[in-house]
């Protein structure tokens, strides 16, 4: 669903999910793959803008 | 006996206390080149335990040694740096370049594709690379553990550290793997046993010192693995749910060793195997 809004409105802020086990940035568990990218929930996210 | 964490499990950089909580810390893999990682999805809970196959990222050698480690030093809590490749001469070449700390050979990674040579073979060559410690991070899939670590002690190795994940898989509702990658290491409480039989059967092959890991959450679970031969235990998975468990385990260490006419936690060391040894240092 996050990649069907994402297309329709690109400047979007979408709250993503992932399983997440540290919280904190150690284990690289919660990272999600945006424009080729890999982002970690916990610390990066889990709203990320779109851009 | 001292408390370390599991290499991955921590990030002492963001969480310098639990980090000073440790008797010393273990960074994350380092390889030589930078790498993400698998793709998503990462991780995965499973009845007592998680899976992961995060898949080794890290910002690569040069990154390490030039920003990552002088922060960790700066913390003033000695260090265990957990060296990776794909080669034996890629852990040779990150093993040259460290000084100062301890180094914990991954040799045992289940989430990467690429097979490494022969543990014995890369330890072999680090040894020639590095006057530091030099510790042997070995899977529990291993067939004959005896006869492996006999193996790596020939090859140089000052200590083992044991066990790493076993490979293990979860399928979601629509009978899917719920990792990206299928399968990844399995962690937590349920490989407790697997830890305490691949301590056991090293010990029972080498007077080396070892780390023994996997599925520890309290300080009876690290008198077991005492009683089984370790000579420092390792907390992976449960400063995850727990980031308090550095000192909680350290006290229940030393209160389940008095509960048990020990005057402190070493004196319960091998008091699994028969016949009884004395532990040295």
């Amino acid at each position: 669903m996050l990649e069907a809004v994402r297309a329709l409105v690109p400047a979007a802020q979408l709250a993503w999910e992932a399983p997440m086990a540290c919280g904190y940035g150690a284990c690289y568990g919660c990272a999600v793959e945006i424009d080729g990218e890999l982002k970690r929930l916990c610390v990066e996210g889990p709203v990320l803008c779109n851009s | 006996v001292q408390l370390l964490n599991a290499s991955g499990c921590l990030d002492a950089l963001t969480a310098p206390d639990i980090a000073r909580a440790l008797d010393a810390f273990v960074t994350k893999t380092i390889t030589p080149e930078p790498r993400d990682g698998n793709s998503p999805v990462r991780i995965a809970e499973t009845d007592s335990g998680m899976l992961n196959a995060i898949g080794l990222a890290n910002p690569g050698r040069e990154r390490f040694l030039s920003s990552t480690l002088p922060q960790l030093r700066a913390l003033g809590v000695p260090l265990w740096v957990s060296v990776g490749g794909f080669a034996a001469h890629e852990y040779a070449e990150t093993c040259a370049r460290l000084e100062g700390v301890t180094i914990e050979l991954n040799l045992s990674c289940p989430n990467v594709d690429e097979a490494p040579q022969s543990a014995a073979e890369i330890v072999r060559a680090c040894r020639a690379a590095t006057t530091n410690p030099l510790y042997a991070k070995v899977s529990p899939h291993a067939w004959d553990m005896g006869e492996t670590v006999r193996a790596l002690e020939a090859a140089g190795a000052d200590g083992l550290s044991m066990v790493n994940t076993l490979r293990g898989a979860a399928l979601d509702a629509r009978l899917r793997p719920k990792l990206a990658r299928g399968s990844g290491g399995y962690s937590g409480p349920a490989i407790k046993p697997v830890a305490l039989a691949a301590v056991l059967a090293a010990r029972r092959a080498t007077d080396l010192p070892i780390v023994g890991m996997g599925g520890v959450t309290s300080g009876r679970d690290a008198l077991e693995l005492i009683a089984c031969g370790a000579t420092h235990v390792a907390l992976g998975t449960v400063l995850f749910s727990d980031p308090d468990a550095p000192s909680r385990v350290h006290r229940e260490l030393v209160e389940e060793s008095l509960q048990l006419g020990f005057a402190d936690p070493e004196g319960a060391f091998c008091a699994a195997l028969d016949p009884v040894v004395t532990m040295e240092n």
